[in-house]
C-alpha cells in the first residue's frame, strides 16, 4: 500500500450540514408498488428490516417458551417431542431468517453503495429478488410452523432428517435451498458492487473497514452456500429414488452429512459474525475519534477468516465418529482460526488507546461485543481442543458459547449498527438516555441469561432436553430470570425508535462528527440516488482529528 | 463489461459437437468390454473426460475464456474450495480404520 495519496485530515470539520432534503429515498413516492417493486436499495434494506425484525420476534417467542419449560427439571408444559420442535423451530428461524440476513441485508444494503459513492448495488433486479426470495423462504418456514412443525434440530443431522424424519423436513429442506440463494444473491451483489462501483478515489485500502468485512461475507456466501443447498438436495435424492448417499444400509455414511453441512454451516457462523465485525470497525473509530489501529491488519483478518474458516469444520464432529486423525487436523486448524479474531479484538482495544472515547449508545453496544464476543470466542478455543470436547460437546456449554458469539456478538453489533446509522436511515435521532438504558439492560439481561448456561455446562447439563437433573435447577432458574430482563432490553428499541419516527427532532447530515461519505456527502435521510454528484475520495478512511463535535 | 467478447454461434456448435464426442468416449469407455481394465483405470478414464466437457462448458458457454481476469480467479475459487472440501473430508474417510491396525477401510478398499 502506498502512502504518497496519504491527505492530513483537514480541521474544518464537519464539513458541512445539509440539513434534511425535501424529497428523500423514504418520501419520494408512497404507493405499496413504490415499496414492493423498489429498486433502491435502500428501500429493500428496509424491507429486509421489517421482515427480519418479524422473524425475530417469532424467534423469540418459541425461546421464551422454552425457558420457561426449563424453569423446573420436569417436563410441566412441554413434553419431549414438542420441546424438540420448539429449540428446532427456534434456531431455525434465528439462524436462517434473523441472524444471516441481519447485518448483510439490512445495514449492507442501505450502506455499502452510500459509503463507496455509488447510485446503487451493481444489480439492483437481483438484489429485489433476494428480498422475494427470502421471503418465499420464510413463507414455507411459517408453513412448517403451522403444519406441525421440525424436529431435528436446526443441524438437520442424517438419519434424524432422512429414515426416521417424522415431521415436516422436506419442506424444510426446500426451506434451506431456497433461502440459500436469497443469501447467496445478496453476496454476488455485494462482490460486484465493491469490486466495480467504487467512487473515484476509493482505493482498496481507503475502504471502511466495514466494507471489507462485507467482502469477505459475500466470498463466504457465494462459496459456501451452494454446499449447504447441495447436501439437503442429496438428502432428497436419497429418500426419492434411494440412492445410497447417507444411509448405511443403502451403502453411504451419514457421517458424510455432517461433513458437507458443517463445511456450510462454520462458515455460515462467519456470514453471521463479520459483517458485525465491520460494524464494530466503524462505531469504534467514530467513538474513540481514532483512526482504527492496524487497518490493513483489521482488513486482512477479514479475509482470512473467510479462508481459515473454510478449514475447521471438522471440530463439530469431534465425538460422532470421524477419525481421530482428523480430528487431530481440524483441532490444530481451529486453534489457528482464532487468530484474526483476536488480531481484531487486539487492534480495537488499541483504537479506544489515547482515543477521545465518547459513550454513545452505538459505543456502548460495541464495548459490549468486543467483552462478549472475546468470551463466545475464547470459549470456542475450549471446544475446539479435541480432549475437552469429549465432556463439553452437547452440553450446555456449547449452547452458552455460541450464544455468546450470536447474541453477545452479532446482536450486539447489529444493535450498535441500526443505533449508529438509525439517523442516517430514517433522518430522526432517538431519545438518548433510553437508547443507553436499553444498551446496559441487554448487557446485563444477556450475561444473566447465558453465564449461567457454561456452569450448568460445565457441570454436565445436556442440550436439547425438556427435563434434567434437579442440581441443574439453579442455572436455569438464573437463566430464565437473566432472560426477561434481556426480553425487556430487546423490547425498549421497539419503543423509543418508533417513537422517534414521529417525534424524533431531525438528526442533521452527521449527527456524530463521523467520517465516511455516507455522512459526510450524503443527507439525512439520503436522497433516491443517494448523491448529487459522485464524490471524489481523496483520504484515507477514519481521517478522525479529535476535533469532531457531537449533536444529537 | 466495456471489451464485451461476443461469441459467433460457430464457436458454440463446434464447442457442442466436441461435447457430443466426449460424450460418445463416455459410453465407449464405459460399455466396450476391451476397455474394462481395472476399476481404477476405468475412473480415471471416466473423470478425465468428464473435466474434459467440464472445462467446454464453463470456458466456452459459460464465457469464462472471454472473461477478465477477476471473473477467472472467482471461477478458479470455487474448484479451490471443492478441494478443500474434499482433501479435508478424505483425510477423515482414509484415516478413520488406522487405529485398528487389522481393520481395513470399508471406504478406500
Ligand atoms: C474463535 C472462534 C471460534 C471457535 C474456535 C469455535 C469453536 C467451536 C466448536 C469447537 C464448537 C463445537 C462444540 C461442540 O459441539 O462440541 C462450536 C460450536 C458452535 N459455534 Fe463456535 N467457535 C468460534 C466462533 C463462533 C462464532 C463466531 C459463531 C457464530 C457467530 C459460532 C457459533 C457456533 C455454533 C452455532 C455452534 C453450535 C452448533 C450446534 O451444534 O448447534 N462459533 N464452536
Ligand atoms: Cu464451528
Amino acid at each position: 500500500m502506498s502512502t504518497e495519496h496519504l491527505v492530513e485530515p483537514s480541521a474544518d470539520f464537519p464539513v458541512r450540514d445539509y440539513g434534511p432534503p425535501r424529497v428523500h429515498y423514504l418520501n419520494w413516492r408512497h404507493t405499496i408498488a413504490s415499496w414492493l417493486l423498489s429498486r433502491d436499495h435502500k428501500r429493500i434494506g428496509i424491507m429486509y428490516l421489517v421482515s427480519i425484525s418479524i422473524f425475530f420476534v417469532v424467534g423469540s417467542l418459541f425461546a421464551a417458551i422454552f425457558r420457561l419449560e426449563l424453569l423446573t427439571p420436569e417436563g410441566d408444559f412441554l413434553q419431549a417431542d414438542t420441546y424438540n420442535k420448539f429449540f428446532t423451530l427456534h434456531g431455525v428461524v434465528m439462524i436462517f431468517f434473523f441472524l444471516i440476513p441481519s447485518i448483510p441485508a439490512v445495514l449492507g444494503n442501505f450502506l455499502i453503495p452510500l459509503m463507496i459513492g455509488a447510485k446503487d448495488v451493481a444489480f439492483p433486479k437481483l438484489n429485489l429478488a433476494s428480498w422475494y426470495i427470502f421471503m418465499v423462504g420464510g413463507t414455507i418456514g411459517v408453513a412448517i410452523i403451522l403444519l406441525g412443525g421440525l424436529d431435528t434440530g436446526w443441524t438437520f443431522y442424517t438419519p434424524l432428517s432422512s429414515s426416521y424424519a417424522n415431521t415436516h423436513v422436506f419442506l424444510a429442506a426446500m426451506l434451506v435451498f431456497i433461502t440459500g440463494f436469497s443469501s447467496i444473491l445478496t453476496g454476488l451483489n455485494f462482490l460486484v458492487t465493491i469490486h466495480k462501483m467504487r467512487a473515484p478515489g476509493l482505493t482498496w485500502f481507503r475502504l471502511p473497514l466495514f466494507i471489507w468485512a462485507h467482502y469477505a461475507t459475500s466470498v463466504i456466501q457465494v462459496l459456501g452456500t451452494p454446499v449447504l443447498a447441495i447436501t439437503v438436495f442429496l438428502v432428497g435424492i436419497e429418500r426419492i429414488w434411494g440412492v445410497g448417499i447417507f444411509d448405511p444400509a443403502l451403502g453411504g455414511d451419514p457421517i458424510l452429512f455432517q461433513h458437507m453441512f458443517w463445511f456450510y454451516s462454520h462458515p455460515a457462523v462467519y456470514i453471521m459474525i463479520l459483517p458485525g465485525m465491520g460494524v464494530i470497525s466503524e462505531v469504534i473509530a467514530c467513538f474513540s475519534r481514532n483512526r482504527v489501529f492496524g487497518y490493513e491488519f483489521i482488513a486482512f483478518s477479514s479475509v482470512a477468516i473467510a479462508i481459515i474458516g473454510f478449514l475447521v469444520w471438522g471440530h463439530h464432529m469431534y465425538v460422532s465418529g470421524q477419525s481421530m486423525y482428523a480430528n487431530l487436523v481440524f483441532s490444530l486448524l481451529t486453534m489457528l482460526v482464532a487468530v484474526p479474531s483476536a488480531i481484531k479484538i487486539f487492534n480495537w482495544t488499541a483504537t479506544l488507546y489515547k482515543g477521545n472515547v465518547i459513550w454513545e449508545t452505538p459505543m456502548l453496544y460495541a464495548v459490549g461485543f468486543i467483552g462478549l464476543f472475546g468470551i463466545g470466542g475464547g470459549t470456542g478455543l475450549f471446544l475446539g481442543t479435541t480432549g475437552l470436547d469429549v465432556p463439553l460437546h452437547d452440553t450446555y456449554f456449547v449452547v452458552a458459547h455460541f450464544h455468546y458469539v450470536m447474541v453477545g456478538g452479532m446482536v450486539m453489533a447489529y444493535l450498535a449498527g441500526i443505533h449508529f446509522w438509525w439517523p442516517k436511515i430514517t433522518g430522526k435521532m432517538y431519545a438518548q438516555t433510553p437508547a443507553k438504558i436499553s444498551a446496559i439492560v441487554v448487557f446485563v439481561g444477556f450475561n444473566f441469561t447465558f453465564f449461567p448456561q457454561f456452569l450448568a455446562g460445565w457441570n454436565g447439563m445436556p442440550r436439547r432436553y425438556h427435563s434434567y437433573n434437579a442440581d441443574f435447577q439453579i442455572w436455569n432458574v438464573l437463566s430464565t430470570a437473566g432472560a426477561t430482563v434481556l426480553g425487556i432490553g430487546f423490547l425498549m428499541p421497539a419503543f423509543y425508535l418508533g417513537w422517534s419516527l414521529f417525534f424524533g427532532k431531525d438528526a442533521g447530515s452527521n449527527p456524530w462528527g463521523a467520517r465516511g461519505l455516507e455522512w459526510e456527502a450524503c443527507t439525512s435521510p439520503p436522497i433516491p440516488h443517494n448523491f448529487e454528484e459522485i464524490p471524489v475520495v481523496t483520504q484515507e478512511a477514519y481521517a478522525y482529528t479529535g476535533e469532531e463535535t457531537v449533536s444529537v | 463489461m466495456s471489451e464485451h467478447h461476443i461469441v459467433t454461434p460457430k464457436t458454440y456448435l463446434k464447442n457442442l459437437a466436441v461435447l457430443m464426442v466426449l460424450m460418445a468416449l463416455t459410453i465407449i469407455a464405459a460399455k466396450w468390454p476391451v476397455l474394462h481394465i481395472s476399476q481404477t483405470v476405468n475412473l480415471a478414464m471416466a473423470l478425465t473426460i468428464a473435466v474434459a466437457k467440464m472445462m467446454c462448458i464453463i470456458l466456452i458457454f459459460m464465457h469464462v475464456k472471454f472473461s477478465s481476469r477477476l471473473v477467472m480467479v472467482f471461477a478458479s475459487a470455487g474448484f479451490f474450495w471443492l478441494i478443500i472440501l474434499l482433501t479435508l473430508t478424505f483425510c477423515d474417510y482414509a484415516s478413520r480404520f488406522w487405529h485398528s491396525p487389522t481393520a481395513v477401510s470399508p471406504y478406500l478398499g
